[in-house]
C-alpha cells in the first residue's frame, strides 16, 4: 500500500519533466520578450542617463524602489513560510515548500536588479562591498543602505543552500529513474552521489533543520532592513517605528500570494491536482486571513500615531496623503486589497472556490506593490515646503523594467519547473509512510 | 570479506531486519531508504552530527569577522556620520548578526557534504537504485563462514531480496 503511494509519487512528479507543451513554450515566449524589452530600455538609460526615467527633485525614490522592496517581500516569505512551516511540522507544508523555496531564489534576482537599475552609474556598484582596496575606500557599516547588500547577499546564499539540501534526495530520485540523457547527466552531477545512506540522512537532517532554523530570523531581519532604509529617513510617512513588523506583514502576505498564484495554473499544466489539492489552497487563505488582519492593524497604527503623536507635519502629511492627493486612490485601493479583500476569505465557500481565491491572490499583489509605491512615493513629493512638492509619472523604461523583472522571475520559475521536481518528493513519501502507521 | 545487500518494501521491516542484526552482535551494515532514517538511530552505530558543532564555530568566526571588519575599516576615516561616532556598535549588530548567519549556513552545507561525503557523481556498487525510489536496503559486510546465518536473519525480517555483493 505504502510502497504503491511511493511509486505514483515518483511516477506523478516525474512524469511532469516530459516535453514542453506549446502553451507552456508561449508563456516561456512572452517572458522572453518582455526580458529584451527591458533590456533595450536598461540599455537606453544606461546610455543616455536617469533622465530617461520620471525621476526627478523631489521624487528621486519611486518605481524601481517599489519593486525592489515588492520583490524582496516576495523573496522574504519564500524561504521563511517553508522554514517556518517546517519548525513547526505542518505537515501539508510538504506540497508547497519547494514551490515557496524556488519563489524565494528567482524574487531575490529580480529585486537584486532594481538596485543596479536605480543607482544611475551601475559601473561603480562594487564600490558598496567591502574589500580591501588602493583608495582605502570602505563603505559606511552605519547606513541601513549598506546593511541592505549584506542582508540581500546573505539571504540569497542561505536560501540557495537550503534550496539545494532540501532537492538532494530528490535529484537522486530523477537520477535514477531517467533514462541515460543530458537530463541524467545533469541529475547525476547535482545529487553528488546521493545514496539516501543513513549516515547521510542523520548530517543532512542535522544541516537542513539548522539552516531552516537559521532563515527564520534571517528573513526577519531581511525585510526589517529594507524597512529601516525608509524609517531611518526624517520624513513624514517613513519615519516609522512600527515600519519593520509592519513591512514583514506585508512581505509574507504576499509570499501566500504569490505561492497561489503560481500553484493554481501549475496544478493544472502539471497534471497535480492531487498533491497541489484545494485543502493546501483553504490552509494558505486562513494564513492570509492573519497576514491582513496584522497589516489592517498595522494600517491603523500609522494613522493614529500620526494624529496621537501630535507632530503637526506627521498629522498634515497623513490626511493631504489619504484625502486630498493623487495619490489618495491608491490608498484607499491599498487598504480594500490588502485589508478588506481577504477577510472575505472567513467564508469556507468562498475560500475552497479556487477561481475566487486566485483573483484575491492577484488583487492583494496588485495591492501590496500599491502599497509599497504609496509608502515611497507621496512622501517624497510632499515634503516640508509645499513650494517643493512635485509629481511623479513612471515613463516607459520604468514600466519596461518593471516588466523585464516579472518575465525574468515567471521565465526562470517555468525553466525550474521543466527541468527539476516541482514537489519535494521524499516528504509526501514520509507523509505516506506516517499515513500507513497511523491507520 | 563478503557483503550481502537486503532489500525491503516496508520501513517497519527494515527497522526489524536492522534490530536483528544489532541484537545477534554485526555492527558492520548500513542502512538505505528514500526517505529519512533518523528515527533508526537506536539500531545504528553513529548518533547525532558534527554538524551542529561546525555551524556553532562557524556563526562565532562570523560574527567575530564581520563585526571586526566594520571597527577596522571605520577606524581608517575616523569619520563622524548621522551624528555617531566612528565605532558605533549598536549599528554594526546589524552586520556582525548577517555575518554570523552567513558564515554558519555555509559551515552547515559544508558539513552537511563533508560528513556525509557527498562529492562523487557515481553511486558505490551496493547502492541499489531502488533505495532513492520505493524501497530501503541493508548492506551487511559479514565473514563468509556467517553468510547463512545473516541471510537468515535478514530474511525473517522481512526482507523481499537478498544479493550477494563481490
Amino acid at each position: 500500500m505504502t510502497r504503491e503511494a511511493m511509486h505514483r509519487i515518483d511516477d506523478q512528479v516525474l512524469g511532469s519533466l516530459g516535453r514542453p507543451s506549446r502553451g507552456y513554450l508561449a508563456v516561456l515566449a512572452i517572458c522572453a520578450v518582455l526580458v529584451v524589452a527591458g533590456a533595450v530600455a536598461f540599455g537606453i538609460q544606461y546610455a543616455l542617463g536617469m533622465g530617461v526615467t520620471g525621476l526627478s527633485i523631489p521624487v528621486g525614490w519611486a518605481v524601481y524602489i517599489t519593486n525592489y522592496v515588492w520583490w524582496i517581500g516576495v523573496a522574504m516569505s519564500g524561504t521563511f513560510i517553508s522554514a517556518m512551516l517546517f519548525l513547526f511540522k505542518v505537515n501539508w507544508r510538504s506540497n508547497i515548500s519547494r514551490v515557496a523555496e524556488t519563489m524565494t531564489i528567482f524574487a531575490i534576482a529580480s529585486a537584486g536588479l532594481f538596485p543596479l537599475i536605480h543607482l544611475g552609474r551601475v559601473w561603480v556598484f562594487y564600490w558598496i562591498l567591502p574589500y580591501p582596496n588602493t583608495a582605502g575606500l570602505w563603505p559606511n557599516f552605519k547606513s541601513p543602505l549598506v546593511w541592505d547588500v549584506f542582508a540581500i547577499v546573505v539571504y540569497l546564499v542561505l536560501s540557495l543552500l537550503i534550496f539545494y539540501l532540501g532537492l538532494l534526495p530528490d535529484l537522486a530520485t530523477a537520477r535514477d529513474r531517467t533514462q541515460p540523457s543530458w537530463r541524467r547527466t545533469m541529475y547525476a552531477y547535482l545529487a553528488l552521489g546521493w545514496t539516501g545512506k543513513y549516515d547521510q540522512w542523520r548530517h543532512w537532517t542535522r544541516g537542513y533543520l539548522l539552516i531552516a532554523a537559521m532563515a527564520m530570523p534571517l528573513a526577519m531581519s531581511v525585510h526589517s532592513i529594507v524597512s529601516w532604509d525608509f524609517a531611518m529617513g526624517l520624513l513624514p510617512g517613513w519615519h516609522e517605528t512600527i515600519f519593520a513588523p509592519y513591512f514583514v506583514a506585508g512581505a509574507v502576505l504576499s509570499g501566500f500570494a504569490l505561492i497561489i498564484l503560481l500553484l493554481v495554473p501549475l496544478r493544472k499544466a502539471l497534471h497535480l491536482e492531487n498533491i497541489f489539492t484545494v485543502y493546501h489552497f483553504e490552509q494558505l487563505a486562513k494564513l492570509m486571513i492573519l497576514m491582513a488582519l496584522i497589516l489592517g492593524y498595522c494600517y491603523g497604527v500609522m494613522s493614529f500615531m500620526s494624529w496621537y503623536s501630535g507632530d503637526r507635519f506627521s498629522r498634515q502629511f497623513e490626511f493631504h496623503r489619504d484625502f486630498h492627493s493623487r495619490y489618495s486612490p491608491l490608498f484607499w485601493a491599498m487598504i480594500l486589497a490588502n485589508f478588506l479583500l481577504p477577510l472575505t476569505f472567513f467564508s469556507k465557500r468562498l475560500r475552497t472556490n479556487l477561481a475566487y481565491v486566485y483573483v484575491i491572490a492577484l488583487v492583494v499583489e496588485v495591492g501590496l506593490w500599491i502599497e509599497r509605491f504609496v509608502i515611497i512615493v507621496p512622501s517624497l513629493a510632499y515634503g516640508f515646503l509645499p513650494s517643493s512638492w512635485g509629481v511623479y509619472a513612471p515613463r516607459l523604461p520604468e514600466i519596461a523594467l518593471t516588466g523585464l523583472s516579472f518575465g525574468l522571475f515567471l521565465g526562470l520559475f517555468l525553466v525550474f519547473v521543466a527541468l527539476f521536481p516541482s514537489v519535494a518528493m521524499y516528504e509526501l513519501k514520509e507523509q505516506a509512510i506516517a499515513r500507513t502507521e497511523g491507520s | 570479506m563478503l557483503t550481502l545487500r537486503a532489500i525491503y518494501d516496508d520501513m517497519e521491516k527494515l527497522a526489524a531486519g536492522l534490530k536483528a542484526l544489532k541484537d545477534s552482535g554485526m555492527w558492520e551494515y548500513e542502512a538505505y531508504g528514500p526517505t529519512s532514517l533518523e528515527n533508526l538511530q537506536d539500531f545504528m552505530k553513529g548518533k547525532g552530527s558534527k554538524v551542529r558543532i561546525l555551524t556553532y564555530v562557524g556563526g562565532i568566526a562570523g560574527l567575530v569577522f564581520f563585526w571586526y571588519m566594520c571597527i577596522a575599516s571605520s577606524l581608517v576615516f575616523k569619520l563622524v556620520t548621522g551624528g555617531k561616532p566612528a565605532i558605533s556598535n549598536v549599528s554594526f549588530i546589524v552586520v556582525g548578526y548577517q555575518g554570523a548567519i552567513f558564515v554558519a549556513s555555509i559551515a552547515a552545507f559544508l558539513g552537511v557534504l563533508v560528513f556525509a561525503r557527498l562529492r562523487r557523481k557515481k553511486t558505490p556498487a551496493e547502492y541499489d537504485s531502488r533505495f532513492s525510489g520505493t524501497d530501503f536496503g541493508i548492506v551487511v559486510h559479514i565473514r563468509p563462514e556467517d553468510r547463512n546465518r545473516t541471510t537468515d536473519i535478514l530474511r525473517a525480517s522481512g526482507a523481499v531480496e537478498i544479493n550477494e555483493l563481490a
